[in-house]
């Protein structure tokens, strides 16, 4: 186990999953309210400051695999990102030639500036969690573990869907809690994924398939950047 | 079960035993369904003692069965594969419902609440409309009335696959009926307590 978390103190081991990563960029396109997008973005940062301090008040984990699915899925993401501000401005464009009050058009260049401004934000903000989280490298045992839980048709596998991703970071998950525990670890430990369609039970609980193993080794679950941060008071 | 293996893997479909050489924590025969019907995929035929079940049906290329792909490839595996040496073994098949509707988890009364909800509710705001929310709270005052088994996964898929719900709202409607749920449960516990 990482040398980063067996020595760690009681401050809460937080485990992020790709999509929790990639919704730092999603927020201006799928919160549906200017509140929900500045408390995720909010929360993200409160996250990364508690990792980062000297003394860690938070140690961000994820699997190898996350890295790779964030790296497979950020062009895409970013290209949606810079596609919405592009509609936004059309849009805008588009309502200011239909009168009767005429938008400046220094106005739109301005807000829609200041729109690209923050967006340009959002990938180094993920990329420093990326960073600043402690990455778990696959195994034997884990691999063989997610392709059990796959075959059997496990949550958060799917019956008829390739689902060896999500296998692999629960597995991960798991692995790495099951050594904390082992080795004295008593703080919490927190999943925080929004993928609830495979990862929940359509709630706030995990999907059941998961539920014995994280009541057993008392994982938590998030399902946003906010909602984490509430679990570990941060 | 030894001579339904012996026969399963000398039977009409090919038999994946390169699938199966990692360590699997039960004994298993992966087969694979080439048919046009349906992507490539591996039925994994999982034994015990004195059974076997198909655990999963896996799509060789990345992506997802539709619930018809799926159902026909166990459909034809059970006829093509499974159904010769069961009858010359004396072995009994059971194939699950091709599907469940709501009505198997919650009474009538219910799914006729609910299906007034989202039948008229704005499917871009949830509840969040007055008369929807009024319709929302009717199904779950009746889902706790008739102490439903309905579980919020159920809802939710009910809600995008049956009802064209999007996935967000479906969740958030899941999360709403499972904390009202529990309120009414703990609200009754205090009464009765």
């Amino acid at each position: 186990m990482p040398a980063l978390v067996s020595s760690a103190t009681m401050s809460p081991v937080v485990f992020i999953d790709t999509c929790t990563f990639l919704d730092v960029l999603r927020q201006p396109f799928r919160a549906k309210d200017p509140q929900t997008a500045k408390s995720t973005i909010d929360s993200a940062k409160r996250f990364l400051a508690a990792a980062s301090a000297v003394a860690p008040l938070v140690h961000l984990v994820t699997a190898e695999i996350v890295v790779k699915e964030w790296s497979d899925n950020l062009p895409t993401v970013a290209t949606e990102l810079t596609r919405h501000i592009d509609n936004v401005e059309s849009s805008l464009e588009r309502l200011s030639s239909c009168g009767p009050l005429l938008i400046d058009p220094a106005h739109i260049f301005a807000a829609i500036k200041g729109a690209r401004t923050n967006a340009d934000t959002l990938q180094p903000l993920a990329e420093q969690l990326i960073a600043a989280s402690h990455v778990i490298s696959s195994n034997p045992a884990i691999r063989e573990a997610a392709y059990n839980r796959e075959v059997q048709g496990l949550g958060p596998a799917k019956k008829g869907k390739q689902c060896i991703k999500d296998c692999t970071v629960a597995e991960t998950l798991i692995q790495m809690t099951e050594e904390l525990r082992t080795n004295g670890f008593g703080g919490a430990v927190l999943l925080v994924t929004s993928n609830t369609q495979d990862f929940t039970d359509g709630g706030l609980r995990p999907h059941v398939d998961l539920q014995g193993d994280f009541t057993k080794l008392r994982i938590g679950l998030a399902t946003t950047w906010p909602h984490a941060a509430h679990s570990v008071g941060i | 079960m030894a001579s339904l293996r012996t026969q399963v893997l000398a039977g009409p479909w090919e038999v994946r035993m390169d699938l199966a050489t990692r360590t699997l924590r039960r004994e298993a025969i992966p087969v694979a369904y080439s048919g046009a019907s349906a992507p490539a995929s591996v039925v994994w035929l999982f034994f015990d003692a004195d059974s076997a079940e198909v655990t999963n049906i896996v799509p060789s290329e990345a992506g997802a069965l539709t619930h018809e792909e799926y159902n026909l490839i166990a459909q034809r595996f059970v006829d093509e594969v499974l159904q010769p040496p069961a009858r010359s073994l004396g072995l009994q098949i059971q194939i699950g419902p091709v599907s469940y509707t709501l009505r198997d988890v919650a009474p009538e009364a219910v799914v006729a609440a609910l299906e007034r909800f989202s039948g008229s509710a704005n499917k871009a705001t949830g509840a969040g409309h007055p008369l929807d929310a009024a319709r929302w709270d009717d199904f779950v005052i009746a889902a706790h009335a008739d102490k439903a088994e309905l579980g919020s996964d159920d809802l939710q898929r009910w809600l995008v696959e049956e009802q064209g719900w999007d996935d967000s709202i479906a969740h958030e409607l899941a999360i709403e009926y499972e904390r009202a749920r529990r309120l009414l449960k703990h609200y009754d516990a205090s009464r009765d307590g």
